[in-house]
């Protein structure tokens, strides 16, 4: 029976054996919107 | 202290495909917030939206058993982006509650580097590349 208990008290010793790790690399580009139309009409 | 292991390339390829399955369950979309990202993906988001890509089926290809990189299937993009500046983003499969990834946004040395963070209204926003790596060295 002790031995049952020794190994549940060793279980979450045994889950941190393995930090995990996970990367994440992305790319991108942001592009402005079109540009309005000039008003040149206006002045004409 | 635990100790760091190593990997290999097929089991990295499961672990990375299983993180991936959560985005392609449902169809997915990357959020971009402005300012700093919380502290856990269970936070609620801060910051303002400042662009949301167009949702897609199956975001992820699967991942290779060589390195334990999955990237992109297609291209996301926003064709009309809300605007901001952009700090953070978050990968969402909009069946779910909670974001499943989520990462750093700046011109360098982040999850995800834009040519700009300062995005006006309207802007179109094209995410070229994006992988989730679990490394073989861990």
């Amino acid at each position: 029976m002790e031995d049952g208990d020794q190994k549940e008290e060793e279980q979450p010793e045994v889950a941190s054996i393995f930090p995990f790790k996970v990367e994440m690399q992305g790319y991108g580009t942001v592009t402005p919107p079109a540009d309005t139309p000039e008003k040149e009409s206006d002045n004409g | 202290m635990a100790e760091l292991c190593r990997i290999n390339g097929t089991a990295a390829a499961a672990a990375c495909d299983a993180i991936t399955a959560l985005i392609n369950a449902g169809t997915g979309v990357m959020i971009c917030y402005s300012g700093a990202q919380p502290a856990t993906c269970a936070e609620a988001a801060s910051g303002s939206e400042v662009f949301t890509t167009t949702a897609v089926a199956d975001m992820f290809a699967a991942a290779s058993t060589s390195t334990g990189i999955a990237a992109l299937n297609a291209a996301l993009q926003d064709p009309h982006a809300t605007g901001g500046t952009a700090g953070y983003f978050r990968l969402v499969a909009l069946t779910g509650p909670t974001p499943i990834l989520q990462g750093t946004v700046g011109t360098a040395t982040s999850n995800l580097i834009l040519n700009t963070v300062t995005i006006g209204a309207s802007s179109v926003v094209d995410i070229t590349a994006l992988t989730v790596t679990v490394p073989l060295t861990q």
